[in-house]
């Protein structure tokens, strides 16, 4: 694995990004620029082409026109530098525990005292070390996200891309996820870019967000969450949040 | 299957803790009739026997039966003629030549459909070439090889390993290519994006998450293997218990075809037992 990009180059560019499946335009020039370090929440209704948008900048998708420059490069495939988490996770169902986090970092060549390191510091941030020997299919949803997330976090990637990583999670749980999530990337200056229909998820986890528009989808707006770092279950009653929220909520439905 | 369906009722219909011990009692009275058929017969087979009505060479009574399984395995070993197969004392020697043989042919099998199977079912160019004469191949039923093989191979030893070697092919291919060309795309798309490389993906995400399908071929093989040692030993080898119950055959000795018989079996099931322990640990984490 090449060395970890310096921290100002840890961002995302995305510029004049089409994207058709047939007939059917999807995305329409999309601009978006993630500083480094920073994170990004793009929301949109269902449907609206937010997953074709990530699997895009995760190297899954070729787009049509425009460019992606993730962490300075140039985005043709995908790689460790810009992991991508999904809805459903992506844990290996034959391996361990242990051996779906040191996954990524095995195949970059790393020594095995090195793998157990980062697999350690990771079961420990995920609040799984107890879990090491399991398989994926004895996690509960929520373990089973937080590791799909280790996961890609162990190859320290500079870009992390989540797509409705807490979809399938009932609300406490997701609740819970997202404060985890939080600290999490507190104590790192992974850049991190979520794709949500989630208002509450986007306003808790996000520095920015980006409002999606109906298919063939744009950007329509971008506004600063004024939340400190501090955000948890209480942030969701403060009258601020709360305000935020319908405004956000009344333009989403809009379109 | 009557026994999985009655479970899943069961479990169905009943909820909480009383859920375990319905099913638990249906199970074991399940077992108990498994046998009770077995003892039936067993015990029809004895009792004819004893009356006459069947016995005579066609059919010698159970406890003869026995008596040379004993010998066969326990016997003092005669000197006999070149040619001759012995028959006393030389169960052990009969089981190994053919577990051997057996053996051979099924890992040379193994090789083949397994590295053919993972290029089937990696490769769309592969399989388009190939699909239709596999298919053409397998169609050809399973003894209609041996006539050619006899030929080719010779009576015998060549024969033999021939035939299991064809017997044993096909189902782990075919779980192989099956197994490997359904392998879940989100798998793979993981594997690339946590940097696995084109050209190792096959062993780090193609096998082992085929490896349910495969084990299922591997079993399945094994167990035609088994049958075919049979069949290819009747042509005429020197050793094995096929060889033995040919030469039984030769000299009217039903008691010795019986033991045979069984042999065959109790060894094939034995095999199949530890070829599946051997696996299970694969496979756990696709077992519910």
């Amino acid at each position: 694995m090449t060395a970890a990009p310096p921290t100002e180059l840890r961002d995302v560019r995305v510029a004049g990004l089409r994207k058709s499946f047939g007939d059917l335009r999807v995305l329409d020039g999309i601009d978006i620029t993630v500083q480094p370090g920073e994170s990004y929440a793009v929301l949109g209704p269902s449907g609206c082409g937010k997953s074709t948008l990530l699997r895009v900048l995760a190297g899954f998708e070729q787009a049509d026109a425009g460019t992606v420059r993730i962490a300075g490069e140039e985005v043709t495939g995908p790689s460790p530098s810009h992991g991508m988490v999904s809805q459903s996770g992506s844990l290996f169902p034959w391996l361990t525990l242990r051996d779906n986090l040191g996954f990524g970092p095995k195949e970059s060549g790393r020594t095995k005292d090195e793998v157990d390191q980062i697999v350690d510091e990771l079961l420990v941030a995920t609040g799984l070390d107890g879990f090491a020997g399991a398989l994926p299919r004895e996690l509960s949803g929520g373990m089973g996200q937080r590791a799909a997330i280790a996961q890609v976090l162990a190859n320290r990637p500079p870009v992390l891309l989540l797509d409705e990583p807490f979809g399938a999670l009932d609300a406490q749980t997701r609740l819970r996820m997202h404060e985890w999530l939080r600290s999490l990337l507190a104590g790192r200056d992974t850049t991190c870019l979520i794709v949500t229909h989630d208002v509450d998820e986007a306003l808790l986890l996000a520095d920015r967000v980006g409002l999606l528009s109906a298919r063939p989808a744009t950007v329509v707006e971008e506004l600063v969450v004024p939340f400190g770092r501090d955000r948890g279950r209480r942030t969701l009653t403060e009258p601020e949040f709360v305000r935020l929220k319908a405004e956000v909520l009344e333009r989403v439905l809009i379109g | 299957m009557s026994s999985t369906l009655t479970e899943n009722l069961t479990k169905g219909t009943a909820d909480g803790a009383a859920a375990g011990r319905p099913t638990l009692r249906i199970r074991r009275s399940r077992k108990w009739l498994g046998v009770l058929v077995p003892a039936v017969l067993f015990a029809l087979w004895a009792g004819l026997s004893g009356t006459g009505v069947v016995g005579g060479t066609l059919l010698p009574p159970p406890w003869e039966v026995l008596q040379s399984a004993v010998e066969f395995f326990t016997g003092e070993q005669l000197l006999t003629l070149p040619g001759v197969v012995p028959f006393a004392g030389a169960g052990p020697e009969h089981v190994a030549a053919s577990l051997w043989r057996c053996l051979v042919s099924y890992a040379a099998a193994v090789a083949v459909g397994l590295s053919v199977g993972l290029a089937l079912g990696l490769s769309r160019l592969f399989a388009d070439l190939l699909d239709p004469v596999l298919n053409g191949l397998r169609a050809v039923p399973l003894y209609a090889w041996l006539p050619i093989s006899l030929i080719w191979f010779g009576l015998g030893e060549g024969a033999a390993r021939a035939l299991i070697f064809i017997g044993a092919l096909w189902p782990v291919l075919i779980a192989t290519a099956d197994g490997v060309g359904r392998v879940p795309s989100a798998h793979i798309e993981a594997a690339r994006m946590l940097g696995v490389p084109r050209r190792r993906m096959w062993r780090r995400v193609y096998l082992p998450s085929a490896l349910p399908e495969i084990v299922t071929g591997l079993r399945l093989s094994l167990t035609l293997a088994w049958m075919c040692v049979i069949v290819g030993e009747l042509t005429g080898t020197a050793t094995g218990v096929g060889a033995m119950m040919n030469a039984a055959r030769e000299s009217g000795r039903i008691d010795q075809i019986i033991v045979g018989m069984l042999v065959f079996a109790v060894v094939g099931f034995v095999a199949d037992l530890v070829l599946r322990l051997v696996t299970r640990p694969w496979i756990r984490w696709s077992v519910t």
